[in-house]
């Protein structure tokens, strides 16, 4: 008797471990989904105003990055793809950058987005609960958070973007 | 005259040194129960990245406006979720993080119970 319990009890921590340690989806899920923008208010790159009022329009993402960041040279690409299987508004976040070097950086890649807020000081990050970038958020009509890519939007995450896009569409 | 007046600068200017340090010493506080949530198992007062060292501002700026740490934790949890805390609370999320060591203790207890009862 003595030895079923401990083969039961061993035998469903093993279990709990092999579920868990085999758990594909690693991605914390952000607490802002399905909840309102938080506060933004950033001065754009053509010295425009980037705020709240921005947002409850259309559906569009807003994308963290910098030109210090590499993986947002590879996501670059992805985001002009982006556009032009589904031509909607990307709003990019300059996290902790310079403005010489963006300027660079966009000559260099092009630029995707509509407009671009300068969060020099890295807040607009913490307040959108930014770990690193890149990150982006899917913002529906209401100014609704719907979605969040954590790391690179590649070719997987535009079917992904795209399906939620169509859905919020309807 | 002169001395009273010296007094008076030294008072001043020692509360607010007093003031600065308090403040210091509640936000390092602060710090250590955050996690820096790009760093392994590291809070933010021990980590050196970025983030972090952004956490570490914004904290003692929202001490300075006379925020609490109950509303400045509030804010980072809604933002980073509870995982930004290095000590969880005790919630339905956390129960098993919480109580499977109780339990295994117990468990163990019985066990040992049991084999000395039957020698």
């Amino acid at each position: 008797m003595k030895y079923i319990t401990l083969i039961i009890v061993t035998a469903f921590i093993f279990i709990c471990l092999f579920f868990g340690l085999n758990k594909k989806d690693k991605t914390l899920n952000s607490p802002l989904l399905n909840k309102p923008i938080p506060e933004i208010n950033l001065v754009s790159l053509k010295n425009e105003k980037l705020n709240e009022t921005d947002f409850k329009k259309e559906i569009l993402l807003v994308n963290f990055f910098a030109s210090w960041c590499v993986p947002c040279i590879v996501e670059h690409d992805f985001l002009f793809e982006l556009k032009k299987q589904k031509p909607i508004k990307i709003y990019g976040i300059n996290y902790k950058d310079d403005i010489e070097n963006l300027e660079i950086w966009l000559e260099k890649l092009g630029n995707p987005y509509s407009k671009i807020g300068i969060d020099k000081t890295g807040i607009t990050g913490i307040n959108w609960g930014v770990n690193g970038i890149p990150e982006s958020f899917l913002i529906d009509k209401n100014g609704i958070i719907k979605h969040k890519i954590n790391g690179v939007i590649n070719e997987k995450q535009i079917k992904i973007l795209l399906t939620k896009i169509e859905s919020l569409e309807k | 005259m002169k001395k009273f007046l010296i007094l008076i600068i030294i008072i001043f200017f020692s509360q607010n040194i007093f003031a600065d340090e308090n403040l210091e010493k509640k936000a390092r506080e602060i710090n250590k129960k955050i996690r820096c949530v790009v760093c392994q198992s590291q809070s933010i007062d021990d980590s050196d990245s970025i983030l972090a060292r952004d956490l570490r501002k914004l904290i003692k700026q929202k001490l300075e406006e006379g925020q609490s740490e109950k509303e400045i934790t509030n804010y980072l949890v809604e933002r980073y979720g509870e995982f930004i805390l290095l000590k969880p609370k005790f919630n339905p999320n956390t129960y098993i993080l919480w109580l499977t060591p109780i339990i295994i203790i117990l468990f163990g207890i019985f066990l040992i119970k049991g084999i000395f009862r039957k020698n």
